[in-house]
């Protein structure tokens, strides 16, 4: 069965233009709403006006990593998105995912249907 | 009484006589004929064969007296070496020198003597053949010459006796040699004149891992060896150290040799040859040549550089990763969703082309990262050296690693004459220039100011490139210590995975430098290379 995304909102963080246009268009036919940022410091200002339920992050970024978004993330009061970090090499010791709120790290390259299914499975398993 | 005067060569006396290692022996067959044979031709009771030591005369043979020694004060022996003749005293109660002798007045009565003197190897007088009787009388002249000869046949058994005991030394040092040659870890063989093998020892079969058929009558020039040098290059025959010590007569220490004879890869020695010369002779009849198996220690050596390298890569292999594994999941994405695409028979052609496309670029740009790794990793310490336009090549650096100058917010400067040209291997020139770019991006992608610079001039007949960054110059202990092998302050996958010692390196490879200074208060690296083109 294909997963389904229906009504969520996500935020994906990526410097790669190519990876980030192929996760909107695949997100968004799977139902879900998909914002877009190039770095860590971009994103945070997508996150001052909207609210989303996931945000999928590369981890080596320019301007703002993927660990630096979490941890900002963290200190959020009231709502916070299921923080991923989805990334091509991943060397966070399990303390630093601790203190991010990292719900868990995924490697490149992923299928986008387990990918789908993991962010679906993370939102029900919080409802 | 009156006491014998010393030998007028008394120590060298002693000496000879201490050499011969005889005195305080068992008796031997030999000499007891002897004195058997002067008592029967004199009509003597008693005859000796007295060996005058330093304090005492001893006696090696004797019939008719039980007493081994007597002190030498009383020796009428010691009056008998002084002289080449028989020495014989007829009546000794007559005789002033003897009369209140003790050896004469008690037992065993030395009233009669004649003695005839017995010599070491270096003719010196160590001892008396001598005959002894209670009453007065003389040798008649049959007598005294058959005393004389058979004293002359003690000296002669003395010799041969000490000649034995040499013999059986040796025997026993040459003994000591076998085996030590025998069960001595390092090859050895021993060549004649025309480089055939004429002898081995076990180690030698073992390390070259030959048998004795293969090894024996063998040439050094013989195909079979295969022989190379550390460079992997042949090493002929001629060559080898024992052909040039049978040529030349002289040492060989320590050469270096990879012998593969019948296997592929090399047994690694280290030899020494000694050439060996006949009598008078400066042309040499054998050559000796020992080797030690270093095949371990080279390939340890190996090892180490490998590990090395892989640590080198392995500081890479996190950038790497990422840089690869973000492309791969562009082309599975595009995929995944070109079969979703497929399920929902939403067959668009034109949306079919665009993404196939987007998938052979982004192969293309994987590609590309592989062939940048290629380039760089790949060992060019063998391209010959050419003249390279410096500007060209910085110019490729840059272009090579702007991407991450951009994404990290930091300005690149470069000033280079087109004019200026260097000698060397542009890849490894390369190497260098993009180790100091990414040094310097680390150094600075945390400050306020940004800013790394190129500078290029000709200083001295001397091209210099500087590398300066925003920085304000490294710390002492940093300093100190940079320029040795691996040593980082970065974290994985930061670096280009090339040390500054390996630059160093590169730098001094082509006639060059490269150091650490400060400029107008910024850190700055400065790499030189000798001037081949004045810019015009």
């Amino acid at each position: 069965m294909k997963p389904n995304l229906t009504g969520l909102r996500i935020l994906v963080v990526d410097d790669d233009e190519c990876l980030r246009e192929i996760l909107v268009e695949m997100l968004t036919r799977y139902g879900a709403f998909i914002c877009v940022s190039s770095s860590g410091k971009n994103a945070l200002e997508c996150l001052v006006s909207d609210r989303f339920d996931a945000i999928i992050s590369d981890m080596r970024m320019p301007d703002g990593d993927g660990l630096f978004l979490a941890n900002e993330v963290a200190k959020f009061k009231g709502h916070k998105p299921i923080f991923f970090i989805l990334s091509g090499y991943n060397d966070l010791t399990p303390e630093q995912c601790r203190d991010g709120e990292i719900k868990l790290i995924l490697e490149k390259p992923i299928k986008m249907s387990a990918l789908a299914e993991i962010i679906q499975e993370a939102i029900k398993a919080r409802l | 009484m009156k006491i014998a005067p010393l030998h007028p060569l008394e120590e060298i006396r002693l000496q000879e006589l201490n050499d011969l290692e005889i005195l305080d022996t068992e008796t031997e067959q030999q000499f007891d004929d002897l004195v058997q044979l002067a008592s029967q031709i004199a009509n003597t009771p008693i005859s000796l064969l007295s060996l005058v030591d330093k304090k005492r005369q001893w006696f090696k043979a004797g019939v008719g007296l039980a007493a081994k020694e007597t002190p030498r004060d009383y020796a009428f022996c010691a009056h008998a070496i002084l002289g080449t003749e028989i020495f014989e005293v007829p009546d000794a109660s007559k005789d002033e020198r003897f009369a209140d002798n003790p050896l004469s007045v008690d037992y065993p009565n030395v009233i009669f003597y004649a003695g005839a003197p017995i010599y070491g190897p270096s003719k010196m007088p160590i001892g008396t053949l001598c005959v002894i009787d209670s009453v007065p009388r003389t040798l008649n002249a049959q007598q005294k010459s058959a005393l004389e000869k058979l004293s002359n046949q003690a000296s002669y058994l003395l010799q041969l006796r000490n000649k034995n005991r040499l013999i059986i030394e040796q025997n026993a040092d040459l003994q000591y040699y076998r085996v030590a040659v025998e069960v001595m870890n390092d090859g050895l063989v021993l060549q004649d004149q025309t480089g055939a093998i004429v002898k081995f020892n076990p180690a030698a079969l073992a390390v070259l891992r030959l048998t004795e058929d293969e090894l024996l009558g063998r040439k050094s020039t013989d195909s079979m060896w295969q022989a190379i040098r550390e460079d992997s290059s042949s090493f002929p025959g001629e060559d080898h150290p024992a052909s040039i010590s049978l040529r030349t007569g002289k040492s060989q220490r320590n050469v270096i040799m990879g012998v593969k004879a019948k296997f592929e890869s090399p047994s690694w020695i280290s030899i020494n040859s000694e050439p060996i010369f006949g009598p008078n002779s400066n042309v040499p009849t054998h050559v000796v040549t020992t080797f030690t198996d270093i095949t371990d220690r080279k390939n340890s050596e190996a090892l180490l550089f490998n590990a090395a390298k892989m640590s080198s890569l392995g500081q890479m292999a996190g950038g790497i990763a990422h840089e690869i594994n973000t492309p791969l999941n562009v082309i599975s994405s595009n995929c995944d969703y070109l079969i979703d695409l497929l399920d929902s028979n939403e067959v668009e052609p034109e949306i079919f082309l665009k993404k196939i496309e987007t998938i052979y670029k982004t192969t293309q740009r994987i590609a590309a990262i592989i062939r940048g790794l290629r380039t760089f990793a790949r060992d060019s310490s063998t391209d010959p050296h050419v003249e390279i336009n410096l500007q060209s090549v910085l110019t490729d650096c840059l272009s090579f690693c702007t991407e991450q100058f951009r994404n990290k917010g930091v300005e690149i400067q470069m000033q280079c004459s087109k004019e200026i040209y260097i000698l060397g291997d542009a890849v490894r020139f390369s190497q260098v220039i993009l180790n100091l770019l990414s040094n310097a991006l680390d150094a600075v992608k945390n400050l306020n100011e940004k800013i790394v610079k190129i500078l290029c001039s000709v200083e001295n007949n001397t091209i210099v490139t500087r590398v300066i960054d925003s920085g304000l110059g490294i710390p002492d202990a940093i300093v100190d210590r940079m320029m040795t092998p691996f040593f980082t302050t970065k974290e994985v996958g930061s670096g280009t995975g090339l040390g500054l010692s390996i630059s160093k390196g590169i730098m001094e490879s082509m006639g060059g430098n490269l150091s650490y200074e400060l400029y107008e208060n910024h850190t700055s690296f400065v790499a030189t290379m000798p001037l081949t083109k004045r810019p015009q």
